[in-house]
């Protein structure tokens, strides 16, 4: 393991960082407010630490599969770091466990908070929440790659081991046009995003940082009640119509704008997210019509917005999902679960997987009824390995069982089962608001910090899917 | 880059860590300083100011009480004194205001002063001021501007308890820069070390190595060195000397 040349793509990656920071910077020059000392801090620190390696280490162009994998693990984790230092620096409300929560939050795409008062922070630092949803949106990683254009093979190593391999199966480009692809369907959706909020009437600072926000399905918000601060359907349908785009494979949208055959009319995953959001949002609504709102339009909007945010992992809100019916909160958390597609900014178990599982499954009934005949796993027009299938079922075994041993350890710690268990669900699918304490319209400050520990290692675990992460703790991958 | 540059970058970068954190806690330090100095002193200002208005509350309250028992004269005099003496304290605390409610509460008193001392000093001038006019006319309007300095004296109160609290709590801003590093300086300090070790160490006890292998085996120099810094100059130096030593004469 060559730890240096590790320290020198990481060091890529600081940089990244610190050009946000910068941003975060100005714009509190331009406020005046209390954010400037410990952004100004971070960003020299940041970038004396970006700086430092590349002095040191000499270009190098090649990188073994697991130094791969701890470039994009190590970046992930420094990023996590660097990202909570505005923040403790800042004080009020956070301390060392609360600042790396909300960090790992915003990197992961999660979106869970432990603010009681949002509003209360000056706006340099909002902004620089919203960046680290952008940032990690995209992932860390990938960004850097994008910018970078000299790294050789170290590009292909790097962006095999950020991007979701069930991902790479929808791309059919080259590396580096892959690449150029995410960024230009990121920026392109982000820059659409803020003309219709501004257009529906949010400011400008509100527009850029929700869209931050909804384009990387994170969910940070600038106001105490998030989405339904604004109060404005036309917002909603906005933030709703981008949610769900941004939950698509960013290769299909390409190619739909870019009017190819392998478009998202086309992808039966893609199908499979559309139709089964659409039964969700009318089976919450039916739901909640009579025992939580009067009208049928009340019951769309707010069943509609919810299903979306939190299949998508955004967790916006514009109700509070957490008094609503059980049935309904069933229904949100199996969609909490499942989450949007792979190639999205999306976190959690994806789509594709689960289609995988249901298809697997199936083959599996058909080979008892014919124990002689040769069932092939299909996805549309396309063979799953065997291989796929087996990792597939392991991951969702995983997943499970991470999850089980996250609300036992929370329940350990006083916390009840259904904040606990849902808590564990939001953080594990990087999807934010869960049920009971951590419900839509309140936060995870009454989480204790033990337990902040262990949510934040399921964001990281959700979003580095399980493996990357894992092998960062086995001795062997370090020789 | 020379090695000279590359170790003098690293102790310019371990040096401004030390400076930034220095000059954002010494920064810290002092506004700490200042706000909390400033917030106490306005606010004991403030809850003297309140105190002494009380005080001659009292006063105007034993000049009423004379003009009723029928020393005119006596009672008159006391009241012009400690109304002079309100309104000067009125003024300053009008003039130091810490507390958001503290604008409300001094826009009531002055609004209900003036009419409480009109009304008293026609009550302390009439010939018949009795004990039932106080009770019903006067008393109540000198209850309201009390309870109105009662008010400013808790809000400033309670504003020196809350100034005790940010007191206990900042600190904490103030030492995390540096805290923060501490810490990044010893893992720096490991990088720098690891970095000298293997770009400069472990290169020369490699070309050491060659040059001794070369000696005693006649082992052909082969030693591999990632930078072009003068740790390779002197392994393409040594090696230009092994092939020379090599050549027949």
């Amino acid at each position: 393991m060559r730890l240096h040349v590790l320290s020198r793509y990481i060091g890529f990656v600081l940089l990244l960082n610190a050009a946000f920071i910068l941003f975060s910077l100005l714009l509190s020059i331009h406020y005046h407010d209390s954010g400037f000392y410990p952004l100004l801090f971070t960003l020299l620190l940041t970038t004396l630490w970006a700086v430092f390696p590349m002095i040191f280490v000499p270009k190098t162009q090649s990188l073994s599969n697991k130094e791969g994998y701890l470039v994009v693990v190590l970046s992930w984790i420094i990023s996590c770091f660097i990202g909570m230092l505005p923040l403790l620096l800042y004080g009020g409300e956070f301390t060392v466990v609360k600042a790396f929560f909300e960090s790992v939050s915003g990197y992961t795409t999660t979106g869970a908070s432990i603010i009681k008062d949002v509003e209360a922070l000056p706006k340099s630092l909002l902004f620089w929440r919203s960046s680290m949803h952008w940032i990690g949106g995209i992932g860390i990683v990938v960004f850097m790659l994008v910018i970078l254009p000299s790294l050789g093979k170290a590009q292909l190593t790097l962006s095999r081991m950020e991007i979701s391999p069930l991902a790479q199966e929808n791309f059919r480009f080259r590396t580096r046009k892959m690449l150029n692809v995410i960024l230009y369907v990121y920026i392109g959706l982000t820059l659409c995003d803020i003309i219709l909020l501004r257009i529906f009437g949010m400011n400008l600072f509100d527009a850029v940082t929700h869209a931050f926000a909804t384009i990387a399905t994170g969910g940070f918000s600038t106001k105490n009640t998030s989405i339904a601060w604004f109060n404005s359907v036309p917002i909603e349908m906005v933030t709703m119509f981008f949610m769900f785009v941004s939950g698509i494979h960013f290769g299909l949208l390409y190619s739909t704008f870019t009017f190819k055959k392998s478009n998202v009319f086309r992808s039966p995953i893609v199908k499979y997210y559309f139709w089964v959001t659409i039964a969700g949002i009318v089976a919450v609504a039916i739901n909640l019509h009579g025992s939580t709102y009067d009208t049928w339009g009340e019951c769309f909007r707010f069943a509609s917005f919810q299903v979306i945010s939190l299949s998508t992992t955004t967790g916006f809100a514009n109700a509070d999902s957490s008094i609503w019916p059980p049935l309904s909160i069933v229904i949100i958390i199996f969609f909490t679960i499942q989450c949007a597609c792979a190639g999205s900014t999306a976190g959690g178990l994806k789509v594709d997987r689960v289609v995988i599982f249901f298809k697997a499954l199936k083959s599996q009934v058909l080979k008892i009824e014919h124990p002689q005949a040769v069932i092939p796993v299909r996805v549309g027009n396309r063979n799953i390995s065997d291989e796929v299938v087996g990792s597939v079922t392991l991951f969702i075994v995983f997943y499970i069982l991470i999850l089980l041993a996250s609300t036992m350890l929370l329940a350990a710690m006083g916390v009840d089962l259904l904040t606990g268990f849902s808590a564990s669900v939001t953080t594990m699918g990087n999807a934010g608001p869960g049920f009971g304490l951590v419900g839509s319209m309140s936060n995870f400050s009454t989480i204790p910090e033990p337990g902040l520990v262990v949510l934040s290692l399921d964001m990281l675990l959700g979003r580095l899917e399980i493996f990357g992460f894992i092998l960062l703790f086995l001795v062997r991958s370090w020789r | 880059m020379s090695i000279r540059l590359k170790i003098l970058s690293g102790f310019i970068i371990l040096a401004s860590l030390l400076i930034i954190s220095g000059l954002i806690s010494i920064y810290e330090l002092t506004k700490l300083g200042n706000s909390v100095n400033k917030l106490l002193r306005d606010n004991y200002l403030s809850i003297d100011y309140a105190r002494q208005m009380s005080h001659s509350l009292e006063k105007q309250n034993s000049a009423i009480l004379l003009a009723v028992a029928g020393d005119k004269g006596s009672a008159s005099d006391l009241f012009g004194v400690s109304v002079m003496e309100f309104e000067e304290y009125f003024e300053k605390a009008a003039t130091n205001l810490t507390q958001p409610d503290e604008k409300t509460l001094t826009d009531s008193i002055s609004l209900v002063f003036n009419s409480y001392r009109q009304a008293t000093e026609s009550f302390i001038a009439s010939s018949n001021a009795s004990l039932n006019e106080y009770i019903t006319t006067i008393r109540p309007m000198m209850e309201t501007i009390q309870n109105s300095v009662d008010s400013l004296l808790l809000i400033n109160q309670q504003a020196l308890t809350e100034t005790a609290a940010i007191l206990k709590n900042s600190p904490y801003r103030t030492i995390m820069p540096g805290l923060i590093v501490i810490i990044t300086s010893v893992v720096f300090s490991m990088l720098f070390y690891y970095m000298i070790s293997y770009y400069f160490i472990k290169p020369v006890i490699g070309i050491t190595k060659g040059i001794n292998d070369f000696i005693k085996y006649k082992r052909p120099f082969e030693v591999a060195v990632d930078t072009k810094d003068e740790v390779n100059e002197l392994k393409e130096a040594v090696k230009n000397l092994t092939t020379l030593k090599n050549t027949p004469r």
